[in-house]
C-alpha cells in the first residue's frame, strides 16, 4: 500500500510539473460558447439519399438516411424533417425501424453506394426513444453497412450486411448477427477479405431463412473493380448458423454486386439481381432452390455498384421496383420493365432506395441523388421534399456583394449560387442554378459581375454569362497529339490573389490564362508521377465497365498562388506530389520527400500559401482512398524545405482541407471527414467546433473578407455559416483568463424590417439570416450562476436607454440589442391602432456605452449607431425622418394619455350621485364624446373606425418604414393633427375643470373621497 | 503501466462514490441549497419582473401560495393578461385572444398550470405526486459538472434537469411535452440565483426552442412577507365586458 502511495505521489508531482511547464490554457470546446453555425441550404435540389425506412403502422413516421448528411426524421410523411443524428457520423448506409416497437430504430453507418466520393461510417447505432438518443452498438471498422434486417418475430435478433472498407482488404465485413439486441455480435457469414455483403433478405413466414448477396469488389484512387471469386448468393435456413451458396439456374463464373428480395405476399418467390458478364434478373418460385433468368436487359444491368436493389410490391407478386438511372418497375415478374411515371415522373435521376407502404401500395417514398420524393399514386406522380439540406458541395467561394453570395458545385446537382442573407430568411428561391453535370469549383470573375466560371466532371471548364445564361467552353487542350490531358474528376481552378483576373487550371500540367480562358499558357511540366499503371481508366469497373472520369488519376488536385508573391505557386497532385515554383512556373521543386511521416502516393487534398509570408504554406493529405485514415496536416516556413506536422491525437477522421485566418496567423481551421476543428495557437492544439456543425465532411472553407464570416462548404449538409468569427482572433491567453472581456462591437447601420412573401407552406426550407442588429460579443472564463448579471446601454448623455439580460455561459457570449425604442404606448383594445404602431423608432445615431454588470463589477465597451450608407437620401433627410417620426410618437402617447385620463375619470364618475350641481350624466356623456373622437372604440381590427389616434398612427406607420425624407403631405398632416389634438385636449380640460371641482367640493362636504385625475406620471408608470 | 493501473483504480473508486449518491440524496442537498424549508414555512410570495419576447417587454407580477395556487398578471399596452390556478383548475384572461372575460383552461393547459402552480417545486414530494424521478448520470455542461435527473409526469411530460453538482442549483431543464398531441421540446436556462430571506431563486429564466430564445423572464423582486387571500386565485364570475357596459 505504501508503495502504491509513493508511486501515486510521484505521478501527481510529475503531472504538476508538467502543468507548471506549460502556462498555456488548454483549448476546450466550451470556449466557442454561443458562436454557432447557421444552415443556409441549399435544399431546393437536396442531395443523395442512400436509405429510407418508415413505420408500417404509421407511414407518416419516416426516417431518411443521407449519403453524407445524417438521419432525418419526419412525423408527418415528409412535410417537415428534423435531423436526429448530428452528433454522429453523417454517412448513412441502412436504417431499420423495429416494426413491432417503432421507437426502436437501427442506423448502420457508411453509405453502400460505392462511388468515388463515398463517405465512411463507423459502425451501428440504435435508439429506443424515436431518435432522441442513440447508443453505439458496435461493428466498428465495418465502414459501410448496406442493410439491416430485424427478425419480425424477435426484435433482439438483427442481421447486418457489412460491405466493409471499400478501399482496402480486411476481415471486418460479411454478415453479422446479434441475438441480444446488439450487445454482442457474431460474424455469421464471411467469404474473404475482399468480399462484403451487399444485400440481405429475410423470409417473413420463416425468419430462420435468410438470403445474402455477397460482393467481391475494390475501389482504388485510380480504378474500380466490381466482381471476383468471392461474390455469390447465399442462403441460410437456420437463422444464420450455416449457409449454402445458391447456384441452380444462376450464372457461372465471377459475379459482381448482388441484390436479393423476398416477396412479402408469397415468400416462395425470391428475386435476385446478379451482376455478371451478362448481368440479369433472376426469379425463384421455390425459396431459392431453382432460379430462372427473367431478363438481361440493359435496364437491369445499369451501374450495379450504384443501383443494385429490388423492392417487391406488397400486393402483386409480379410487381417490383428496380432503382437505376431512373425508377423502373416490372409488372410481369421481371420479364419487362417500364417506369411507373404515367402522368409525371419529374424526379432526379439515380434512384437508390424505394419504400412502398405495405398497407397501401399507392404510397411510395424514394431516395435519389437529388433527394427524397413522395408518390401517392403508385409512382405516377411525385412530390419533392425540398426541405432536406443534404447537398454535397465539392467546393465553395464567395463574392464581395452586400450581402455576399456563396457559390459552389454539388455531386450530381450542378453549380449554384445562393445568398448569405435573404429578405427575412434564406429560402429555396434564394438559390439559383448556374451549371449542369456534377458541380465543383464555381468562381465569380473578379472583374466582371456578369461572369462566373464553373466546371463539370473531368475538367470541363465553362465561362458562364449570368444575364443570358450562355456558356462558353474554355478548357485548355493538349498541344501534343500524343499527349492526352488528364483532368481530375474534381479539377482545380484558382484565381490569382495578386493579379486580378489571372486564372489557373490543373491537368497534369498547370495552365494559366490572362484572357478569361480564351488562351492558356502551360507553365509546368507534368507535375504528377505519371504512373502508366494508374491511367487505365478505360478498363475500370470490373464486370461492368464504368469510366465516368471519376477514376481519372495522376492529375493536379489543388493549386495555391502566394498572396505575397505572384511567382510562388503551390501545386498538390492526387498521386502524392507536392510541387512549388518560385519563378512563376519556370522551374518546379517537388518537396514531397521532405514531409515526415507521410506514406508514398498519398492524395494531396489541399495546399494553401500563407496570407502573411511567402515562404509559409499549409498542406493536407488524405490517404483514405489507400485505406489510410490518418490525419496529415503540415506547415512549412521555408518554402517546403522542411515541414512540421500539425496533426494531434484528438482529431477524428482524416483531414480534407485547411484554412488560415487572413488576420490572425495563429487562427487555423481544419475540415475533416468528421467535422470542423479550430486552432487558436497555430496548430498546436485543435478542438472540434460542434455548435450546429454536425460530424459532416468539410470540403472547403472561406472567410469572408468584409464580414469575417466563416463559410463552410460541406459534403452532405450544404453551406453552413458561422457569422463573424472575429472574437476567435482575439482569444489570447489574457482573454481566456479574464472574468469578462468585451470584444470590439461592430458599428450598427440603422435598418428597417423588410416585407417578404412567406406562406408557401411548412415544407419550404428556410435558413436563418445573420442578425441585423447590434451584437455584443464577450468572453467569460466561467459560467455565471449566482448574483445579478445584466447588460446596460447608455447614450452619450449618460442616460440608461436599455437593460438586456446577459448571456451567462462560459466562452464567447453573443447578446443581441435590437436598436429600437419601445413602441408608442397606445390603447391596446384598439387593435388597428396597436397593429400600426407595433414598432418603436430606432435609437438615434451616436455612440452608446455598453456596460456588462456582473455582481458589483462593471465591464465597459461601446458601439456606434449610424445612418445607413446610401445615396438614396442625405443625412439631413434621415434626420428629418427621425424628427417627424418622433413627433408622431410623442403625439400618439399624448393622445393615449389624454384618452386614458378621460376614461379613467368616466369610470370613477359612475357611482357619483347628483347633488353637486353638476349633471353627472351629461358630464359623462360629454367625456364619452371626446373619448370617441380620440380613439376607435370597436374591438375589431377592420371596423373602419378612424379617430384622431388612428389618423396619427397612419402617419407614424407611413413614416417609419422609409428612412429618407417623409412626404410633404405626411408632415402637413401631422401638423394638422397636432393642432386638432390641442383643440380637443383644451376642450376636455375645460370640461373637466368646470365640473370636477364642483363634484369634488360636494364629495368633500359629504366626507367622501375626492376624485383624482390620472396624472401623466401615473400613466407613464402603468 | 503500474501507475496507470493505480490511477484507473483510483478513478474507479471516485466513480463508484459518485454513483453511490442516490437521487434522493441529491435532491435533499438541492432542497438545502435553495432553502426549501424556509420556502415552505413562508408559504407564499409575490414576484415582480418582466417577460422579454423578441423586442417586446411585458411587465408582470406573479402570486404564489402553498400548496398549489398561482396567478400571474402581465400588463401589455395597458391591458392585463391573467393566468391563474386555484389549486384545482386554471383560468385566464387574455384580451389578445379576443376576450376580456375570464375563461376556464383546457385539460391540457391545466396540466401545464399544475407545474407552474406547484409551490414546493416539481421535486418536492414527487412520489406522492406520482412523478417518476431517475438519476441519469453525471456529465459536464460547458465545463460545469452537472447531475442529470429525469422527471416523468403521469401525463407523459418528460423533464430533464441539469443540476450543478457543486452548488445543487438547477442550471438547465429540457422539457418535452405534447401540445395538441404534437411533441415539443423546450430548453430553459436558469441563472442570476439570489438569496432572499434564505430562499434561493433564479432571477433570470431563458427559454429556448430549437436553440433560439423564445422568452426571457427577468425577475426584479420577490417578496415572501405577504398575505395573499385565497380569493385572488379563484376565477371571477363572468361579467359583461366594459365596452358593453358603456
Amino acid at each position: 500500500m505504501k508503495k502504491i502511495l509513493t508511486v501515486f505521489l510521484l505521478l501527481l508531482f510529475f503531472v504538476i510539473q508538467l502543468n507548471a511547464g506549460s502556462k498555456k490554457t488548454k483549448l476546450r470546446p466550451s470556449f466557442f460558447g454561443e458562436l454557432k453555425a447557421r444552415q443556409i441550404g441549399p435544399a431546393i435540389m437536396s442531395g443523395r439519399i442512400s436509405t429510407i425506412d418508415a413505420s408500417a403502422k404509421n407511414p407518416l413516421l419516416v426516417y431518411v438516411g443521407a449519403a453524407s448528411g445524417g438521419v432525418w426524421r419526419s412525423r408527418n410523411g415528409g412535410t417537415t424533417f428534423k435531423p436526429v443524428f448530428d452528433d454522429y457520423v453523417q454517412s448513412i448506409g441502412a436504417i431499420a425501424i423495429d416494426q413491432n416497437h417503432p421507437d426502436t430504430v437501427w442506423v448502420g453507418t457508411g453509405e453502400p453506394w460505392t462511388r468515388n466520393s463515398v463517405s465512411v461510417g463507423n459502425g451501428i447505432y440504435k435508439t429506443t426513444n424515436g431518435g432522441e438518443d442513440w447508443n453505439f452498438m458496435g461493428l466498428e471498422g465495418t465502414d459501410n453497412i448496406a442493410d439491416i434486417i430485424i427478425n419480425p418475430q424477435n426484435s433482439d435478433e438483427v442481421f447486418v450486411a457489412a460491405l466493409g472498407n471499400i478501399w482496402e482488404p480486411n476481415a471486418k465485413r460479411g454478415v453479422f448477427k446479434t441475438s441480444d439486441g446488439g450487445k454482442t455480435w457474431r460474424k455469421v457469414l464471411f467469404v474473404d477479405e475482399n468480399t462484403g455483403c451487399s444485400d440481405l433478405a429475410i423470409d417473413p413466414s420463416n425468419p430462420d431463412i435468410i438470403y445474402a448477396g455477397m460482393w467481391d469488389y475494390r475501389r482504388k484512387p485510380y480504378t474500380f473493380r466490381s466482381g471476383g471469386p468471392g461474390s455469390g448468393l447465399y442462403m441460410s435456413e437456420d437463422g444464420g448458423k450455416s449457409w449454402k451458396k445458391l447456384t441452380n439456374g444462376l450464372p457461372e463464373g465471377e459475379l459482381g454486386r448482388i441484390a436479393v428480395a423476398v416477396s412479402p405476399v408469397n415468400p416462395n418467390i425470391v428475386y435476385a439481381l446478379i451482376e455478371a458478364k451478362e448481368t440479369a434478373l433472376y426469379r425463384s418460385l421455390d425459396k431459392g432452390k431453382t432460379w430462372e433468368k427473367r431478363s438481361a436487359s440493359s435496364i437491369v444491368g445499369e451501374r450495379p455498384f450504384y443501383f443494385a436493389a429490388i423492392i417487391p410490391d406488397p400486393v402483386d407478386t409480379n410487381r417490383f421496383y428496380k432503382p437505376g438511372f431512373t425508377l423502373y418497375v416490372s409488372d410481369d415478374g421481371g420479364y419487362s420493365y417500364t417506369t411507373p411515371f404515367v402522368e409525371g415522373g419529374n424526379v432526379h435521376s439515380d434512384i437508390h432506395t424505394v419504400w412502398v407502404n405495405p398497407n397501401d401500395n399507392r404510397h411510395i417514398y424514394i431516395g435519389t441523388d437529388g433527394g427524397f420524393y413522395i408518390s401517392h399514386d403508385k409512382g405516377s406522380t411525385w412530390e419533392h421534399a425540398q426541405n432536406l439540406p443534404v447537398s454535397q458541395f465539392y467546393h465553395i467561394s464567395v463574392d464581395n456583394e452586400e450581402p455576399y453570395n456563396v457559390y459552389g458545385g454539388l455531386q450530381d446537382n450542378g453549380s449554384w449560387v445562393g445568398k448569405s442573407k435573404g429578405i427575412n430568411s434564406i429560402t429555396n428561391c434564394d438559390w439559383q442554378n448556374v451549371g449542369y453535370g456534377d458541380g465543383f469549383n464555381v468562381l465569380p470573375d473578379p472583374n466582371d459581375k456578369n461572369i462566373l466560371y464553373w466546371l463539370y466532371q473531368g475538367g470541363q471548364l465553362m465561362r458562364f454569362y449570368k444575364d443570358t445564361r450562355e456558356v462558353k467552353e474554355i478548357k485548355p487542350f493538349s498541344d501534343d497529339p500524343d499527349v492526352k490531358l488528364r483532368f481530375n474528376w474534381d479539377t482545380p481552378i484558382h484565381f490569382s490573389p495578386t493579379q486580378k483576373g489571372v486564372l489557373y487550371i490543373g491537368a497534369q500540367f498547370l495552365y494559366r490564362t490572362t484572357d478569361r480562358g480564351d488562351s492558356w499558357e502551360k507553365i509546368s511540366p507534368d507535375l504528377t508521377t505519371n504512373d502508366p499503371e494508374k491511367q487505365k481508366q478505360e478498363e475500370s469497373g470490373g464486370l461492368t465497365i464504368d469510366n465516368s472520369t471519376a477514376e481519372n488519376h495522376c492529375t493536379i488536385y489543388t493549386i495555391s498562388e502566394s498572396p505575397k508573391d505572384y511567382n510562388v505557386i503551390w501545386v498538390g497532385t492526387d498521386d502524392g506530389n507536392l510541387q512549388v515554383t518560385e519563378n512563376g512556373g519556370k522551374t518546379w521543386n517537388n518537396v514531397i520527400d521532405r514531409i515526415p511521416g507521410l506514406p508514398e502516393n498519398t492524395w494531396c487534398a489541399k495546399v494553401i500559401a500563407s496570407n502573411f509570408d511567402k515562404n509559409t504554406a499549409y498542406v493536407v493529405f488524405d490517404g483514405h482512398r489507400n485505406g489510410d485514415k490518418n490525419v496529415y496536416v503540415y506547415k512549412t516556413t521555408d518554402l517546403g524545405e522542411s515541414w512540421m506536422s500539425l496533426a494531434t491525437e484528438n482529431i477524428e477522421g482524416f483531414a480534407r482541407t485547411i484554412l488560415e485566418d487572413p488576420v490572425n496567423p495563429n487562427l487555423l481551421f481544419l475540415g475533416t471527414e468528421f467535422g470542423l476543428y479550430i486552432s487558436i495557437d497555430g496548430g498546436e492544439q485543435w478542438v472540434r467546433f460542434k455548435n450546429k456543425v454536425p460530424k459532416v465532411p468539410i470540403y472547403e472553407m472561406v472567410i469572408h473578407p468584409k464580414t469575417s464570416d466563416l463559410v463552410l462548404g460541406t459534403h452532405g449538409r450544404g453551406v453552413l455559416i458561422i457569422d463573424d468569427i472575429s472574437p476567435l482572433r482575439m482569444l489570447t491567453e489574457d482573454v481566456l483568463n479574464s472574468d469578462v472581456k468585451i470584444f470590439p462591437i461592430k458599428p450598427y447601420y440603422i435598418t428597417n424590417p423588410k416585407f417578404a412573401y412567406g406562406i408557401s407552406g411548412d415544407q419550404e426550407f428556410f435558413g436563418p439570416n445573420p442578425p441585423s442588429t447590434v451584437m455584443i460579443n464577450y468572453y467569460m472564463k466561467k459560467r455565471h450562476i449566482f448574483g445579478d448579471m445584466s447588460i446596460e446601454i447608455y447614450n452619450e448623455k449618460g442616460e440608461l436607454v436599455k437593460t438586456l439580460p446577459a448571456g451567462k455561459r462560459k466562452g464567447i457570449n453573443r447578446v443581441a440589442w435590437y436598436v429600437r425604442r419601445k413602441p408608442p404606448k397606445v390603447k391596446a383594445s384598439a387593435p388597428n391602432l396597436a397593429f400600426r404602431t407595433a414598432f418603436g423608432p430606432t435609437f438615434p445615431p451616436g455612440k452608446y456605452i455598453v456596460k456588462i454588470k456582473k455582481g458589483n463589477k462593471e465591464y465597459t465597451g461601446s458601439v456606434e449607431i449610424k445612418f445607413p450608407k446610401t445615396n438614396r437620401y442625405s443625412p439631413d433627410d434621415m434626420k428629418l425622418q427621425y424628427k417627424i417620426l418622433n413627433k408622431a410618437y410623442v403625439l400618439l402617447e399624448d393622445i393615449s394619455f389624454k384618452d386614458k385620463q378621460i376614461t379613467n375619470l368616466y369610470s370613477k364618475l359612475k357611482d357619483i350621485k347628483t347633488g353637486s350641481g353638476v349633471d353627472v350624466n351629461e358630464f359623462m356623456n360629454e367625456l364619452d364624446k371626446i373619448h370617441k373622437t380620440l380613439v376607435a372604440t370597436s374591438p375589431y381590427r377592420i371596423s373602419g373606425q378612424v379617430r384622431l389616434a388612428e389618423k396619427v398612427a397612419d402617419v407614424y406607420a407611413g413614416v417609419i418604414n422609409y428612412l429618407g425624407k417623409p412626404t410633404v403631405s405626411q408632415m402637413d398632416r401631422l401638423d394638422l393633427l397636432q393642432n386638432e389634438f390641442k383643440k380637443i385636449s383644451a376642450r376636455a380640460d375645460k370640461l373637466i375643470n368646470e365640473n370636477l371641482d364642483k363634484i369634488n367640493n360636494f364629495l368633500k362636504s359629504k366626507g367622501m373621497k375626492e376624485i383624482k385625475l390620472l396624472t401623466r406620471e401615473q400613466y407613464d408608470k402603468s | 503501466m503500474k501507475a496507470g493501473k493505480i490511477l484507473m483504480i483510483l478513478s474507479l473508486f471516485f466513480a463508484t462514490q459518485i454513483f453511490a449518491q442516490t437521487v434522493d440524496e441529491i435532491l435533499q442537498k438541492h432542497f438545502e441549497a435553495i432553502g426549501q424549508k424556509k420556502l415552505l414555512e413562508k408559504g407564499q410570495f409575490v414576484a415582480k419582473g418582466k417577460v422579454i419576447r423578441g423586442q417586446m417587454e411585458i411587465p408582470y407580477t406573479s402570486y404564489h401560495k402553498k400548496p398549489m395556487k398561482f396567478k400571474s398578471v402581465a400588463t401589455f399596452q395597458g391591458m392585463e393578461i391573467v393566468q391563474a390556478f386555484d389549486g384545482e383548475k386554471g383560468w385566464s384572461i387574455n384580451p389578445f385572444q379576443g376576450s376580456t372575460k375570464p375563461e376556464p383552461m383546457t385539460e391540457e393547459q391545466n396540466e401545464k398550470m399544475k407545474i407552474q402552480a406547484d409551490f414546493g417545486g416539481l421535486f418536492y414530494n414527487y412520489k406522492e405526486k406520482g412523478y417518476k424521478v431517475t438519476l441519469l448520470g453525471k456529465e459536464t455542461m460547458d465545463d460545469v459538472d452537472v447531475y442529470v435527473i429525469q422527471l416523468v409526469r403521469p401525463n407523459g411530460d418528460d423533464i430533464k434537469v441539469y443540476m450543478d453538482a457543486d452548488n445543487y442549483v438547477i442550471l438547465k431543464t429540457k422539457f418535452k411535452t405534447k401540445v395538441q398531441g404534437v411533441e415539443r421540446e423546450f430548453e430553459t436556462l436558469l441563472s442570476n440565483y439570489k438569496s432572499i430571506d434564505g430562499i434561493v431563486d433564479p432571477f433570470d429564466i431563458e427559454t429556448k426552442y430549437n436553440g433560439n430564445t423564445v422568452s426571457h423572464i427577468v425577475i426584479d423582486s420577490i417578496d415572501y412577507n405577504v398575505d395573499l387571500p385565497d380569493s385572488i386565485f379563484v376565477m371571477p364570475a363572468a361579467e359583461p365586458s366594459k365596452e358593453k357596459q358603456k
